[in-house]
């Protein structure tokens, strides 16, 4: 009650601590009969930055909500540190939440927002002054104690927010697009304090994303969610070397996708014919594949290389006319339009000042890619 | 165009746009209220007007004939204690009623579903239809000793005879509890929607049980509402004169019927306005005191 905070985990249910910080079991969720959360089931390990990346009405904040339990569920169930939570009220629960809005309290000062949820504890008068000024520390805001929220910009009120819902220690960190409010330098100086953050305080983080850079460069596995569904969970870089589906592949990255028909597969090399006729494709691909099967090919723009004498055999080839050629500062993106009318896109890195000739619009461009820069994805 | 000519025009159209609630208020406030308080400093006289001129100009030079004649006769008759006190108490209790009612009102209101919400709102103010006077005959129809109520309880068998509803202060509490109510659930109800829903997510999800939830957020983030909504009743209400002279009897005289009376009745007009004076500047400190609230919660959270 009092401490559930603490939770039934100090003390004699230590045992327990070879439970994952978060388990979701089959959690399901609908609203008029739209289903909002359909079938999630994940396990997020303690101490984790884990990301639910999806673009806006994929569910995700439904998620995060029921996993407060802001929301009751369909079905399925909640289980934080090894005790099913599902049936259990938001005040009960060992979560904390930062919430998009921040929903700061208007009407009390900065340390009476980070001392609300501790007094609802009952600690003692001089445990939570002395926790508040930790939390305040630990934000970096020791000095704005007495002010009203109103009186904070974007980024203050976004750390008070933080320094609120970790003052009760919780077992998990719910971080609703906690960044979407800040302008780009100060979301991704706040990227890095929130890991850090992360690192010193050791609590598990689930952080709620639309931005796949946030959710890549922030996370220790990101779950990939679209239509109430979680697509696929994984590393960052597993999930854009290997993306287990079309959709994945499309919304984590930019992605080049062509469909075509297996024709053999061989220790791991598939041939693939390409369905607009361009000609066939070899893809280094770790499963084996039937020939006939309809498979898509998707590559990376960045592992596409510029240039027509391929040094080694076996690398696919291309070329196109240069439709479009945006420059980045870093890195120059160009479109091109296949002989076949497929929009190509290709990236390169400016790794050197005023470097070689580039093309230019209306230009052919040729290009090549070796096998194991592709994926097959059969979904 | 020189800025100096574009400056002076603003402030010409700004004088014009500002200028109808000047007119407004002082065609329609100010100047009645001076007539009032000029009346309430003069001398009653058998005529019509009922009073003598405050300043006589005659040949003999400028006469100043003011007196406090109609403050001390409020002084020395208990008459008006009573009615003054007994309108400030009526009005009290009626607010606060009114506000025990009308905050889970306004509140239910708020926290229903969105689609039903306009149709609750508009059953609020629905008896703002009828004209207030029909409503509270209406009441007197149903509180009289042979009225409905007493009827249907004596058809029942409930009562052998009437139960005395009407011509006390119950009556005159329940008339203004019943037409001002709306009154106090406007403002609430605007108090209570504008508060973030996150708000009372927050607090629950740092561990606030629902009732601690309302006492520290709902609450405190709806006073200005609930002092807008008692100011709205109590300030009519302490001037009532209509639902104490309907509903009320004589035993239940309010500040409103006697300055009627004292106007009236006795064509004293010096008395009624020297009345009428009174209780204006004891209505003006609720205004005041709310005024300097609103600004202080205003500048602690805007």
């Amino acid at each position: 009650m009092d401490t559930c905070n603490r939770g039934p985990l100090t003390g004699p249910a230590e045992t327990m601590a070879g439970a994952p910080a978060l388990r979701l079991e089959r959690l399901s969720k609908s609203f008029a009969g739209v289903p909002a959360v359909s079938q999630a089931t994940l396990e997020v390990r303690r101490g984790e930055l884990f990301s639910l990346l999806g673009a806006s009405g994929c569910g995700k904040t439904t998620l995060l909500r029921l996993i407060a339990g802001l929301e009751t569920p369909d079905a399925g169930r909640v289980i934080i540190d090894g005790v099913d939570m599902t049936d259990r009220p938001p005040y009960e629960r060992p979560v904390n939440t930062v919430f998009q809005s921040y929903a700061l309290f208007p009407h009390m000062s900065v340390a009476g927002n980070i001392a609300f949820g501790l007094r609802q504890e009952r600690l003692g008068k001089a445990e939570i002054r002395d926790r508040v000024r930790a939390m305040l520390e630990l934000v970096q805001m020791a000095d704005v104690g007495e002010r009203r929220p109103h009186q904070l910009s974007g980024g203050q009120r976004q750390r008070v927010a933080l320094a609120r819902s970790l003052a009760k220690l919780p077992k998990v960190l719910l971080l609703d697009e906690p960044l979407a409010a800040l302008d780009r330098k100060l979301r991704e100086q706040t990227q890095i304090e929130l890991i850090n953050i992360q690192a010193k305080t050791g609590i598990t983080f689930i952080l709620v994303t639309h931005d796949q850079d946030e959710a890549m460069s922030m996370s220790t596995r990101i779950a990939v969610m679209a239509a109430a569904r979680i697509v696929q969970i994984g590393r960052p870089e597993e999930i854009y070397e290997a993306p287990a589906s079309r959709l994945v592949a499309d919304f984590v990255g930019r992605v080049n996708l062509v469909d075509g028909e297996v024709l053999a597969c061989e220790s791991g090399m598939a041939v693939i014919r390409a369905a607009d006729g361009s000609g066939e494709l070899r893809v280094r691909h770790g499963t084996v594949l039937m020939p006939g099967a309809q498979v898509w090919v998707a590559v990376r723009p960045e592992r596409l290389v510029i240039g027509d004498a391929p040094p080694t055999d076996g690398v696919n080839r291309g070329h196109g006319t240069v439709s479009e050629i945006a420059y980045f500062g870093d890195m120059t993106v160009y479109h091109l339009a296949s002989p076949a009318g497929r929009r190509v896109r290709l990236t390169v890195a400016n790794a050197a000042r005023g470097a070689v000739a580039l093309p230019r619009r209306g230009e052919t461009m040729a290009y090549y890619w070796a096998p194991d820069s592709g994926v097959v994805l059969t979904q | 165009m020189n800025p100096a000519g574009d400056r002076s025009r603003d402030a010409r159209r700004r004088g014009i746009v500002l200028a109808a609630p000047w007119i407004w208020l002082l065609a329609f406030f100010f100047a009645p209220f001076a007539i009032v308080l000029t009346i309430s400093f003069s001398q009653g006289i058998d005529a019509m007007p009922p009073f003598a001129p405050l300043v006589d100009i005659s040949r003999d030079g400028v006469d100043l004939r003011a007196t406090l004649g109609s403050y001390q006769l409020m002084l020395s008759d208990d008459l008006y204690y009573v009615a003054l006190w007994n309108a400030v108490r009526i009005a009290a209790v009626s607010t606060i009623i009114c506000l025990l009612i009308g905050y889970p009102l306004a509140l239910a209101i708020v926290r229903a579903p969105a689609s039903s919400r306009s149709f609750l709102l508009m059953l609020a103010i629905l008896p703002f239809w009828t004209s207030f006077l029909i409503r509270v005959y209406a009441w007197m129809a149903l509180l009289r000793p042979t009225g409905i109520i007493n009827s249907a309880l004596m058809w029942l068998g409930l009562i052998v005879q009437p139960v005395q509803m009407i011509d006390n202060a119950f009556a005159v509490h329940l008339g203004i509890i019943y037409s001002y109510l709306p009154f106090m659930v406007l403002p609430l109800y605007a108090a209570l929607e504008k508060i973030d829903p996150a708000l009372g997510e927050a607090a629950a999800d740092l561990g606030a049980r629902p009732m601690r939830i309302f006492a520290a957020v709902t609450l405190p983030l709806s006073l200005p509402g609930a002092a807008a909504g008692c100011l709205l009743v109590f300030i009519p209400a302490v001037g009532e004169f209509v639902i104490p002279d309907l509903l009320g009897g004589p035993n239940t005289p309010m500040i409103g019927r006697v300055l009627w009376n004292e106007f009236f009745a006795n064509r004293d007009w010096p008395a009624a306005s020297a009345i009428a004076t009174v209780l204006l500047a004891i209505l003006v400190a609720p205004i005041v005191v709310f005024q300097q609230l609103r600004a202080r919660i205003a500048e602690k959270n805007r």
